[in-house]
């Protein structure tokens, strides 16, 4: 005969003395009839919420990322379940779900001239370019594309973004396949911050403090997938020199052709 | 005439000026009033009848006003002086809402249901004209007051900015309080749900469970309806919902062709897009889609399956993914060209570059091939030191 286990051996104490500790006997014994009776009153809650403040979650940035952090506060993560109360009855999931396809698919879309690592303030102008006309008038927040990305981790772990120590906009946003090593990102980062869209080798030496060959192998990797451009060249001096380029951090990126 | 304001001089939403005299004096009834000054500027609005001199701005609502007569000179005329005169009616001010002092100008006249416009320089007939066509129309009440495109002036334009921004700081503030109230409701129930979670899941881990009794089933439901992370359900199959065995019905429905031309492999995170844009405004969140695609094996005719690899990215193979066979292809392609780029080998094979690196990243593996990593990128030679017999170790 199976044997049962489960929430109701845990209330009913229908499993075998010796799996009690004195603990579960402090479960009330109603408690799983309790919680259910409960999430009625929060299913009500949760469409009276709706019917006056739904516009707002899809329209004012703010009131959705403090509506986040209250939920992640009490321990719960609206965004996990399509099928949650949340998403259910408040739509918010539904908005970030839909955020997150648009941002993988023009990251997605450059990533023969990027490798997928792009400028935040590049993605953010693409996305608001084309909102759908009813939601023309609200905006895609940077806290939004965060959340986005976020949630997309148990999927994808090669989505992301890079603080730079720049402006909030100057970071990069990247979607790729693996998971970005450590030295990556941080080569990334420094790049970010020179402000430049380029590098050499003894650049990042002298501002990571990295030996060469610690660089040379991040940089290759980079090269490996797409995110660097090589150019050999002479300097002013006539000495051959090694530029790398990051198509992502160009300064004039062309929105003409989406 | 208490039913006079003070007013501030600036126009109400809405309001236009009809006319303006100057010189008028007012009256209450037939007595002059006890101001110093009487005689000021009268304008006529849309709205209202206003009434300025020296420092005092007073207005009258012209709801208030019953009805105009024109003054025949007569035997009164001579007592209230020579100017033609306009006298005006006014409803009697409710007994429950005594003025005072504040907002009433002519608090110390004694009350009476008319008085009048004395106009001393001219310009009555005008006046009363467009007067008697106001309160016909009734103006003041056809306008509503959020009528922007009538505003006049920068003030009104200030003014309507302001009341904006009132309006959405006290929707917002609302928002933000009902929000509160909407959490306070929720961490609760929060609590209890993760109480009984961690009981259960303790006992479960002491025990090899074969079967979920229907009140776990339901519970696990009502953590998933929360949003709350579910410590058992982490490796066993039987609480996955129904619902994600459905999914993963359909992803194998929606994306078997997809997956067979992107060369019979595609990472989730295009599945996801994918996915998505095929089921329109009823998108599924992440987690949904890692749940449901842990259940393929589950599903009846399945062509599709999940596959991690060691750096961790997943992807869903179509059944008919024959690795070996790629791997064959690969290493022909190699043969035949002497080395190979990755790139090189998508573009040539028309099959994708991830699948194609993975391609080649086993044959190296299986030490088959010899990767040389360099400025110029990564490129892969057959594995001579292998495979060859003319390389001697000495």
């Amino acid at each position: 005969m199976r044997r049962r286990v489960g929430v109701a051996s845990v209330v009913n104490g229908k499993a075998s003395d010796h799996l009690f500790t004195k603990k579960s006997s402090e479960i009330d014994q109603n408690a799983v009839g309790k919680l259910g009776a409960n999430l009625d009153e929060l299913k009500e809650k949760l469409k009276w919420f709706a019917s006056k403040h739904q516009l707002e979650l899809q329209t004012d940035a703010a009131f959705r990322n403090e509506f986040l952090t209250m939920c992640k506060s009490i321990g719960v993560d609206p965004l996990a379940s399509s099928k949650g109360y949340w998403t259910k009855y408040l739509g918010v999931g539904t908005y970030y779900y839909t955020l997150a396809v648009q941002i993988i698919e023009t990251i997605l879309s450059g990533a023969d001239r990027h490798g997928g690592v792009m400028l935040l303030r590049d993605l953010w102008i693409r996305l608001e370019r084309h909102r759908p006309k009813f939601l023309r008038d609200s905006h895609i927040s940077f806290d939004d594309i965060f959340h986005a990305l976020k949630m997309m981790k148990p999927v994808g772990k090669g989505c992301g973004y890079i603080k730079t120590s720049s402006h909030i906009d100057q970071g990069l946003v990247y979607c790729v396949p693996e998971e970005m090593k450590q030295d990556q990102t941080l080569l990334l980062k420094a790049v970010g911050e020179s402000g430049k869209s380029y590098f050499k080798i003894e650049d990042m030496i002298d501002t990571l403090g990295w030996r060469g060959s610690r660089v040379k192998t991040a940089v290759d990797q980079l090269i490996r997938d797409g995110i660097a451009w090589v150019e050999t060249g002479a300097d002013a001096t006539g000495r051959q020199c090694v530029h790398y380029w990051l198509p992502g951090l160009f300064l004039n990126n062309s929105f003409e052709d989406d | 005439m208490d039913q006079w304001d003070y007013t501030s001089g600036m126009l109400l939403p809405g309001e236009t000026v009809a006319v303006v005299q100057s010189h008028v004096r007012v009256y209450n009834g037939d007595d002059k009033i006890q101001a110093k000054v009487d005689v000021g500027r009268a304008t006529l609005t849309t709205h209202r009848l206003l009434w300025e001199t020296g420092s005092l701005k007073t207005g009258l609502l012209l709801g208030k006003v019953q009805k105009l007569d024109k003054e025949s000179k007569g035997f009164t005329a001579v007592f209230s002086g020579r100017s033609p005169k306009i006298i005006v009616h006014v409803v009697p001010s409710q007994r429950q809402q005594p003025r005072t002092a504040d907002s009433c100008p002519f608090i110390k006249e004694k009350p009476t249901t008319f008085f009048k416009l004395g106009f001393t320089q001219g310009g009555l007939d005008e006046f009363i004209t467009k007067f008697a066509d106001i309160l016909r129309q009734k103006t003041w009440e056809k306008l509503p007051p959020a009528e922007h495109n009538r505003r006049l002036g920068i003030l009104g334009i200030e003014r309507d900015i302001d009341d904006e921004a009132t309006r959405t700081e006290q929707k917002i503030s609302e928002a933000f309080h009902d929000l509160k109230s909407l959490m306070e409701m929720a961490k609760p129930m929060v609590q209890l749900a993760k109480t009984i979670s961690d009981k259960a899941a303790k006992i479960a881990a002491r025990t090899s469970e074969d079967e979920e009794d229907a009140e776990t089933v339901r519970f696990r439901k009502q953590l998933l309806n929360l949003g709350i992370a579910d410590p058992v359900t982490k490796d066993s199959y039987s609480s996955r919902a129904e619902y994600h065995l459905h999914l993963a019905m359909e992803i194998c429905d929606t994306l078997d062709k997809v997956v067979l031309d992107a060369g019979g492999m595609m990472t989730l995170v295009e599945a996801y897009c994918r996915i998505n844009r095929a089921r329109g405004l009823l998108v599924i969140s992440p987690d949904d889609l890692m749940s449901a695609c842990e259940m393929l094996n589950k599903a009846p005719n399945a062509t599709l399956s999940l596959r991690e690899f060691d750096t961790e990215v997943k992807v869903l193979q179509h059944i008919s993914f024959d690795e070996d066979l790629q791997l064959t292809q690969v290493l022909s392609l190699v043969e035949e060209r002497g080395s190979i780029t990755p790139n090189e080998c998508a573009i040539t094979t028309g099959v994708p570059m991830f699948v194609v690196q993975q391609s080649l990243i086993r044959a190296e593996a299986l030490e088959k091939l010899c990767r040389d990593e360099s400025v110029e990128g990564l490129r892969f030679y057959p594995n001579l030191f292998l495979n060859s017999g003319s390389i001697e170790a000495s």
